[in-house]
């Protein structure tokens, strides 16, 4: 009976060692961008893991280790930490979406960045503007631009529809673009978008 | 000269490329158009550019050797 309790101890810390850990730089990234806060954000990791080594037994040896923390990181969130934050209550963009859902290409104003503009921005303006969106929309591009998830695998972390996540991500990097594109302005850059079609007519 | 494919069409299936939501099929599809209009190519480039400097220059905070020891202290 104790080595049973002693074999099915070592596997779930093996598990822990093997294929949680190696995730949190990336719960990091996500927390800290979420709280703006670097304790805040080592709180959340902690308590990430925390809850996972807790619910150890319901993960499943090798599936989806990433998608599973992150879904734990961002209730963890939700729950606890928004509540305390010191930032203006967020805009509900919710009615936004709900439109965008029902057809994304309808929605006008897709931006261009011109390569030469990324080549002289410094790199804070991403951090800046990608901390600037509404928290729905940062939270998007975050797991899919930054960490590479899926839609479907955005979707269960979240808990909306794939088809919220994909019109939630068109407007967000729409945002994220607009900011950049007042970055480069302020870089001197001027803004040609819509030129093109003019001078055709 | 027009554009052989409808430009909100080729932007809405760059960003499907780039998110890896294609089938294999429409994968295939979608290179294939991309290399026949300089236009696709272009608007294809701009994205790929846009996409690896937002991934390469965010923040990414460090995560200090405390933080991780104090994990596995509190999870052994």
């Amino acid at each position: 009976m104790n080595l049973l309790s002693d074999t099915r101890k070592k596997t779930g810390e093996e598990i822990f060692d093997s294929e949680l850990l190696p995730h949190i730089d990336a719960l990091k990234t996500f927390a800290f961008h979420l709280s703006y806060d670097d304790d805040d954000a080592n709180d959340l990791v902690q308590e990430t893991y925390m809850k996972a080594h807790r619910f150890i037994d319901k993960y499943q040896e090798g599936t989806n280790a990433k998608a599973w923390l992150f879904k734990i990181l961002k209730n963890a969130y939700i729950n606890e930490y928004r509540k305390k934050s010191k930032r203006p209550t967020r805009v509900d963009f919710e009615d936004i979406v709900s439109y965008h859902d029902s057809d994304d290409s309808r929605v006008p104003g897709y931006l261009d960045l011109r390569q030469e503009i990324f080549e002289n921005m410094m790199g804070d303006e991403v951090t800046i503007a990608i901390n600037a969106l509404p928290m729905d929309f940062r939270t998007v591009v975050l797991l899919c631009d930054i960490e590479g998830f899926t839609y479907e695998e955005i979707s269960k972390i979240i808990d909306v529809p794939i088809g919220t996540v994909r019109s939630r991500l068109f407007r967000a990097r729409n945002m994220l673009k607009e900011k950049l594109a007042s970055y480069a302005t302020n870089l001197g850059y001027k803004d040609k978008r819509g030129r093109a079609k003019k001078e055709e007519e | 000269m027009a554009n052989r494919f409808d430009d909100q069409d080729m932007r809405k299936r760059v960003s499907l490329y780039f998110d890896k939501a294609m089938s294999k099929e429409d994968e295939t599809a979608f290179l294939s158009d991309k290399d026949q209009d300089p236009h696709f190519v272009q608007l294809f480039n701009q994205e790929k550019t846009a996409r690896e400097f937002i991934k390469n220059q965010v923040r990414r905070p460090s995560v200090s050797p405390d933080l991780i020891q104090n994990i596995r202290n509190i999870c052994r």
